[in-house]
This record gives C-alpha cells, structure tokens and sequence, in this order.
C-alpha cells in the first residue's frame, strides 16, 4: 500500500489532490498531463476518465480511511470512557463536534490526545500554546498554508481560524501522521507520509529514514522529496562514512546543522539543497537505535522553537516504532539478510559455539524503555555459576537470573551499551560475579558481547578451573539431589549444605538433623534399617548405606539413600561422619514402573529365589543337615534332613533331640504345611517353643497341646503336624504323642512295625486340641525313626502302601544307625519333591 | 521347576438356599488348594454355610488341601454352618486320619447321608 499522495521534488506545501499515484513521482511535474482530457469520442478518452475517477475514488478513500481510523480511535475513547455503545458515540461525537465549531476530526484529535497523554498530546499542546503567543517564533515554514491538507483531509475544515486553527491542525495532523504510519505498509510509505502531514507544514522539503544495520552501517529505507536518483545513490552508507545520519547515530541525540555546505558534511540531497538546513533524530525504542530521521530544509535553518523540536522528537518516535515493527525493506533491490536475521538463526549459532553462550532479546517496561534482557537461549555448554539447570535460566530475565550483572562496569551495562550501538564488545579476563548458594563467586572470564538483529550474543569462557570446578560440583549435587553432610563426633556440630535442607524440608533457621534422631523423621517400618546403618557407621566405623523413607512436615514422603563414612583419628578413635543424603525418589518410582512394565516377572522370581535362599539357610542353620544334635547317654541319634530339590519348595520340616534338664530326651519331628520363608519361620517358632515348653518336665500329650495352641494363635494361619517323643534313659521308655502326623517306626531286630495311629489332630486346626498319650518299653538295639511324609508321600499310591515299603526298607540290615538312614533315604520312592525329614535314635 | 498341569476338578451343585455340595476330583495339593478355597469362599459369601464336600474324586491331598480343608470347617462354623465331607477315598481318608482331621470334620458314605447330616445339624 502506498501513500495516498506523493510530492515531487518542490516544496512540498503546494495544492493537495495534484500528483497521480505513480511511484516515479518526480519524473512528472506535477502539472495537469494525466488529467483526463474529456475526448468522450475516444475510446482512450473514455478510459483514461474512468481511470482518473478511478484515481480519485482511491485518494479519497486513503484520505478519508486516515481521518476515519482517528474518528473511529475516538469513538473507542468514548465507548470505554462513558460506557455507551460505538452508534452512540459517533453520535455523541458528531454532537460534541458541533457544539464545540470543530469538524469531527478535529475533535477526534484532541479527544485521542486528552486520553493518550503520550508525546503527540504534549507536543500538540505546546504546539498550540506557542502559536496562540502573538509573537511567538516563527515556525519556519509554517504558514497558514499548513492548514491546508487537513483541511483537504477534513473535508470541511473549520471556520476557526488564525492562531488557535494552526494550533488545532498540529494535532490533527500529528494524529493524521500516527495514524497513517501506523497503517502504512513499509518505511518508505512512512516517509511519505510523515513529510506530507507533519513535516511538509514546517517547511520541510524532503525526509529520509535510515535503519542501522548490525554492523553500524545504515541503509534508507525510506524517503520523500530527494527526487528518483539521489536515493539509489544514498541507498548505503558504510561504517565509519560520516554523515549526517551517522553523527547523530554515533551521538545517540539529535543533530543539527543549519547549514549543510557550511557544515561539509555529507548526505543524500546535498547536492539538490546544499545550503539547506537538516536535523538528524536517532529513533530508537527501549534503548535500541533503530535508525535515524533525517529531515531537509531547502534554506538554511533558523533556531526553531523548541516545540517544532519536540514535535521532531515525537515524528522520529513514531518512525521508530514502524522501523522496530515494519519488515526492513530497503529502497533499493539488494538484500539486507543481516539486519533481520532472527533469533532462531543466533541461537543455532549459540548452540555451535564450544564456550557457553547466551542469547538475548530486548525486554521493555510498559512504557517502552528497555529494563532488561530476556534469557532467549543458554546454549549446550552453558553453566550456570550457581550450579542451576538450563532450564532454569532459560527464559529468565537476565537482571532477575543473575542480579549481580547490574553493578558499576558490570556485564548489563556492556550489554545495554552493545544492544544501544551495535558496536560490538570484547575483552579478555574481565570479572563476572555470580551468586553461588548466596555467596557471590567472582572469577575472571573472557567476554565477547554482539548484536545480532534485535538479539545480543553472550559468550565467555571462565578461566578459573576451580571456580568452574565448584560450580560443576553445585550442578551435580543438585542434578542428583544430593545433600551433603559432617557430624563432629567430638563436638556434636553437624554442617548441612543447601542442598540438604531443601531434602528435609527445613528452615536454615532449624538446623540440621542428628544422624542420631534420623528415625524420627523417617517411616517407622524403616527404623530397623536406620537401626542397622547407624551400627555400621557409629560403632563397628564402617562405611554404610541405608534406604529409608523420609517423612517430611510437609506431608511429603520422599524415598532418601543415606550413605556415610566414619573419620578415625590416628588412634582409631571416631571423629566424625561424612556423607550424603541422595533423594531416590525419581529413582525408585522410575524403578517401580519398571519391576511394573518389563522386568515384574523377573523380580518376582528374583525375589522367591532369594526368599526360598533364605528358607533354606535358615533350616540349615537351626539344623545341619548331617550332623548329630547331640550326645546323649544311652541312646545313639542321627539325623537327615533333605530339603525339597526345588528350591521353592523347601519348606517347615523339622527335627529337634535335646537334653532335657530332667537328663530326659526330647525327640521330635515336624512339618509346617506350605513352603518357603514363612514355613520356614513358622518352623522355627514352633520348634523353639516346643524346646521352651519341654522344660517343664510336661509330657509329650500335654507339649502338643500347648504346641497346638501356640501354632494356632500366629498370624499366618500355621497348620503343622508333628510327633514328640520323651526318652527316659534310665528306663529305656519312650513316651510319645502326635499331631496328625505320620507315627513313628520301630525296628526290633528284623522287624518293623509303625507305631499305632493315636488320636491328634494336626496343629494349629483348632484353638484348643487334645492328644493321646503312648509309651512304648525300649530294648537295647531297638531303632525309632521318626520322619515327615516327604519319605513316604506318593501321588500314585496311599500312605498306607507307601508306609509298607518304608517298613520293608527300614527292616533290611543295616550297618549301624547313619547307615540305615541313608539306606532309607536312598530308597524313598516319594515323588512329590518334599522336603524330608529323618530322625533315628538307637538304644545304647 | 516342572510344571504340572493343574488336576483339580470342582463342580459346586446349590441345594438349597444355605446347602452347597462341592465335588472335588484329582489332585488336591499346593498347586491346586487355593483354588478349592476360592470357590469354598464365594460358597459361604453367598450365605451357603453348609457345605458338603463330595471327595469321592479325589486322588490325592498333601497338606496344602488340608489346611483348605481346615479354613473351610471354621469358616463354616463362624458363620453358624458346617462342613461335612463324603465318600473320601482310601488314600485320603488316610490322610484325614493320620492329620486327626476326621475328629473335627464329620465324614461320611456319600453326599445323601452328608446332606442328611447337614440339613440335621443346620
């Protein structure tokens, strides 16, 4: 879209509504050679009339669609000012305008500017007041003249006139001026509007607005009133080209010259205006240049008042912000990639760098002034001083991720300064500040700070390896959420890092935690495990780990590993703990959806094997499987335990033949029915009860009573069978009862007979149970076996079939007691994989 | 471990609203027992607190099916029934014997006479 009108190379303040559209608006005078000559026989009369009514129609509707964006900002005012909807605005608008003698336009102007408060308002004001001053400074240029275009754009004008009229047309024309730019498509429809509709009335002739380029160069991006060749020659300054633009660019204010030729410096037009008078205004937002405004007088310049300043000021704001938000396109063809190149391509150049680096992107307050930087990107090899994650900083703003940047010389003020001028900054071993834990960390760096289109690239590399060194050790700390420790035995000071309040939870004001009082912040099921790791670490001065869940105040449950290590002093004694605290609760659950998804079933059977491991160790420990209980007088014993060949199946047998303090012996075989940890635990308790109760003398009937009971009274609901014998060695008698057991084998010579069946149910069925009593006369030589069914027990055949073959087996010969055994064990012809169980005794 | 296939047959017949005859066939052993508990226990969770077990089937039971056996005669007798169990065969009739079973849980010829005894007793 271009501008409505387009001046030529004349002063600019000549009748409006001339100039055709084109864009080689200077190669025609702006004389009459389009106009339509009214040749109705002519085919080519006829459409080069509807052509220029064509013309007409679309520089009426630019003309009306500028005032009609201010009308319709005004409406919006007073929409949201007096709560009414936009018909009754415009009505109340069009009523206002009335009684106050203003076209709506107008009125629209002053209504914005009142709300706005912003620059233009001001400058308009000022503006009015200085010209209501009877002899108030001339105003070059700015004749009655200058009420002409808006009174064009009006289409109505105002029957105000003198002072207060070209008071009133400065804000409608500033407005005309925003407005316009503001819908203008590019910087060069800029230009031309601003030299149409507010620098045209100061008696400008011509403008040029120029963009800076990363590299400090400048390029016109826009221009009005230099004629067609000069801005192809202007299209590009260099670097280091001094001009008029680059004075004021390198000054960062606006320059003056009233006087071109006298002055000797260069610019575009110098040749078409050399005596002219220029200003040069750097337009910039938040403390980014983006270009410059340049503006041309034909004659050389008076000292103008400081409101035409002003209003200067304020058109070269407006630039600016179309140059921040317009895409750059420079007037002539060439490309100009750098200056827009977008942050996008910095940070995958950020990300090739091997130094840390960081791209940042201006950050404005509310009313456009820069404040700050944006953390755009941290590159791959960027490091946080204080240990944090990219991510952390990543999107911070620079000032808030590290504050200590804003000192005097500090690395903003480099950075503001590079983003101010594009000038690029790089020095070696500069200082940076860091906070580390609260604790700023100087330490020497090389730096290099450039911009890049409306980004700044940060890179350095910290030369001190151990500041980088403490701050890789911060960042894996807090990677690993590993809080660190140190307990002075002696003195009982404990030092906590950071790290490790944050694990417990606790104020820095708290304190630490004692290794000593961990249990009180941990799961009360762990507190044996807690138990253990302090044994290790505090009296047997080994170094220990222990897994433990922490239950923190805050209602959080965190799974921790503590490890820890004793410090002995050269004579050994302990001075004090160190380790660490690692937060395992990521860990374990990643562990847990793990066992859950791929590894459950492997877990699982790791686990059985390990508890049926165990099962068997601890049949193993409470009885060698070979080895002779004990040596009792008159009477041999031996005893064979095979456990089940798999492993899960090993289970509850068991046997047990004690010394009675009576000197009497008890003998006794058992089976918990189940297999595996809790068989076997079950085992133990009632084997060792049975022992307990033995030694009150009681007999075998009334022992598995009070076994049944004990049996029926643990948790898991034990059921066991078992037979209890009490030898006396001074008569030889045997007294014995049962608890749904098999009953026992005697082998007189060469014979064997099975006990008989006494009554006794199984322990454990019931709550209470009585079990008869038999005693049986022993004779020198005379075997009693007693055994589980893993000897006998046959899917295929009844107990009462497979009891036989054992009789048959035990009565064979047999090479002393050991002997026997192993012959009736070699010879079972069980086939359910038990456990088995075997115990002989043989009268001396 | 060699896997055996599971042997275990149960047939659950309703006679009437608190009767059920449960026949067990095959083998009744580690493998099997928590099976035959499960369906004892939706039994008694349907309120058929009188339960006879028609073990004429039944081939072989270690001490795991005992301890079934077991839990079902004082599941039974907490909730005011009984168990009675029927026409055992020899090998386990002499399972019940040796383990003294038979002193707490009533058996019997066959399920008729079991069911005589339970609608009796209940």
């Amino acid at each position: 879209m271009s501008a409505p009108h387009r001046h030529g190379g004349e002063p600019a303040v000549g009748p409006p509504g001339d100039g055709a559209p084109t864009p080689a608006g200077p190669a025609l005078p702006p004389g009459r050679e389009e106009e339509p000559l009214p040749d109705d026989h002519s085919a080519v009369g006829r459409l080069a009339a509807t052509v220029e009514r064509l013309r007409e129609e679309v520089r009426a509707a630019h003309a009306a669609a500028e005032g009609r964006a201010l009308i319709e900002l005004a409406k919006g005012v007073i929409v949201e000012r007096l709560g009414c909807g936009p018909a009754q605005a415009a009505k109340q608008l069009a009523e206002l305008a009335g009684q106050a003698g203003l076209s709506q336009l107008e009125l629209a102007a002053d209504i914005i500017n009142q709300a706005a408060h912003d620059r233009v308002a001001e400058v308009a004001e000022g503006f009015v007041r200085a010209v209501r001053q009877p002899d108030g400074p001339g105003t070059a240029g700015t004749g009655p003249d200058a009420g002409g275009p808006d009174a064009q754009v009006n289409a109505g004008g105002t029957g105000a006139t003198g002072a207060a009229a070209a008071g009133d047309s400065v804000a409608v024309r500033l407005r005309t001026a925003e407005s316009a730019a503001l819908n203008a498509g590019d910087s060069q429809a800029v230009a031309e509007s601003l030299l149409e509709h507010a620098l045209a009335p100061l008696g400008a002739v011509a403008v040029a607005i120029w963009t800076t380029g990363p590299d400090a160069s400048l390029t016109l991006c826009g221009h009005a009133g230099f004629g067609a060749d000069e801005p192809a020659r202007w299209r590009y300054v260099p670097p280091g080209v001094a001009t008029v633009a680059r004075e004021a660019l390198t000054a960062r204010r606006t320059v003056r010259f009233p006087s071109l030729g006298a002055a000797g410096v260069p610019s575009i037009g110098h040749t078409r205006h050399p005596d002219g008078g220029r200003v040069a205004v750097p337009a910039g937002t938040g403390g980014r240049i983006h270009g410059v405004l340049e503006i041309c007088w034909h004659r050389p310049l008076e000292p103008q008042p400081q409101a035409v300043e002003r209003q200067i000021e304020a058109l070269a704001e407006l630039c600016a912000h179309t140059l921040e938000t317009l895409p750059v396109q420079p007037v002539p063809t060439r490309a100009l990639s750098s200056a827009a190149a977008g942050a996008s391509e910095l940070v995958e150049l950020a990300d090739g760098l091997y130094d840390p680096a960081l791209v940042l992107t201006p950050h404005l307050d509310g009313e456009g002034r820069l404040r700050d930087f944006r953390i755009r990107h941290a590159n791959e090899h960027f490091q946080d001083p204080a240990g944090r994650s990219r991510g952390a900083v990543d999107g911070a703003l620079l000032l808030e991720a590290y504050p200590t940047t804003a000192g005097e010389n500090e690395l903003f003020e480099r950075i503001e300064r590079v983003y101010a001028t594009g000038e690029p900054f790089r020095a070696r071993r500069t200082r940076l500040t860091a906070l580390v834990d609260q604790v700023p960390l100087a330490s020497a760096a090389d730096l290099s700070i450039s911009r890049h289109g409306d980004s700044v690239l940060l890179i350095w590399r910290i030369e001190d390896e151990s500041a980088r060194l403490a701050s890789l050790l911060q960042h894996a700390q807090r990677l690993g959420r590993i809080g660190g420790f140190e307990e002075d035995v002696l003195t009982g000071e404990i030092t906590w890092n950071g790290q490790l309040f944050d694990l417990f939870g606790r104020d820095l004001t708290e304190g630490p935690v004692s290794l000593r009082d961990l249990t009180a912040h941990a799961h009360p099921d762990d507190e044996v495990a807690i138990g253990r790791f302090l044994q290790a670490v505090l009296h047997q001065r080994r170094a220990s780990s222990a897994a433990f869940r922490m239950l923190r105040r805050d209602g959080v449950t965190r799974h921790i590993r503590v490890i820890a290590e004793p410090s002995l002093g050269a004579d050994e004694r302990l001075l004090a703990v160190r380790g660490a605290y690692q937060d395992i609760s990521a860990q374990h659950w990643t562990e847990v959806a793990l066992a859950a998804t791929r590894d459950q079933l492997a877990v699982t059977e790791q686990e059985s094997a390990e508890r049926n491991r165990l099962a068997l160790q601890l049949q193993h420990a409470i009885m060698p499987p070979t080895t002779a209980p004990l040596d009792a007088p008159g009477l041999d014993v031996a005893v064979r335990y095979r456990p089940a060949e798999t492993e899960s199946l090993v289970g509850g047998d068991w046997y047990d033949a004690v010394v009675l303090p009576s000197k009497k012996i008890l003998l006794c075989v058992g089976d918990i029915a189940g297999h595996g940890i809790e068989a076997a635990t079950g085992m133990v308790v009632l084997r060792n009860a049975l022992r307990g109760l033995a030694v009150t003398g009681a007999g075998p009937g009334q022992l598995l009573s009070w076994l049944n009971n004990v049996a029926h009274h643990l948790t898991a609901q034990v059921t066991a069978t078992a037979v209890c014998g009490v030898f006396d060695p001074s008569t030889r008698t045997l007294r014995w009862a049962r608890a749904g057991h098999l009953p026992p084998v005697l082998v007189r010579g060469d014979r064997a007979a099975k006990l008989p069946l006494l009554q006794g149910l199984l322990l454990g069925a019931l709550a209470e149970a009585e079990y008869e009593e038999a005693e049986i006369q022993l004779e020198p030589d005379d075997t009693v076996l007693m055994y589980t069914d893993g000897l006998v027990e046959r899917r295929d055949t009844s107990v009462h079939d497979s009891l036989d073959q054992l009789l048959a087996t035990a009565q064979t010969p047999a090479d002393g007691l050991e002997r026997r055994l192993d012959l009736l064990l070699t010879h079972s012809k069980s086939d359910t994989d038990d456990d088995t169980c075997l115990i002989g005794v043989r009268v001396t | 471990m060699p896997e055996r296939e599971v042997n275990l047959d149960v047939e659950v017949e309703i006679h009437d609203a608190d009767t059920a005859v449960v026949s067990v066939g095959g083998e009744l052993d580690i493998e099997t027992a928590t099976m035959l508990h499960h369906h004892l226990a939706n039994q008694f969770l349907h309120g058929r607190r009188h339960l006879v077990l028609d073990l004429s089937a039944l081939d072989f039971m270690d001490s795991s099916g005992l301890n079934v056996l077991i839990r079902a005669g004082r599941d039974a007798r907490e909730s005011g029934g009984d168990l009675h169990l029927a026409a055992p065969t020899p090998a386990v009739r002499r399972i019940l014997e040796i383990t003294g079973l038979t002193m707490t849980t009533p058996l019997h010829a066959d399920v008729a006479d079991a069911l005589v005894a339970a609608g009796h007793e209940g």
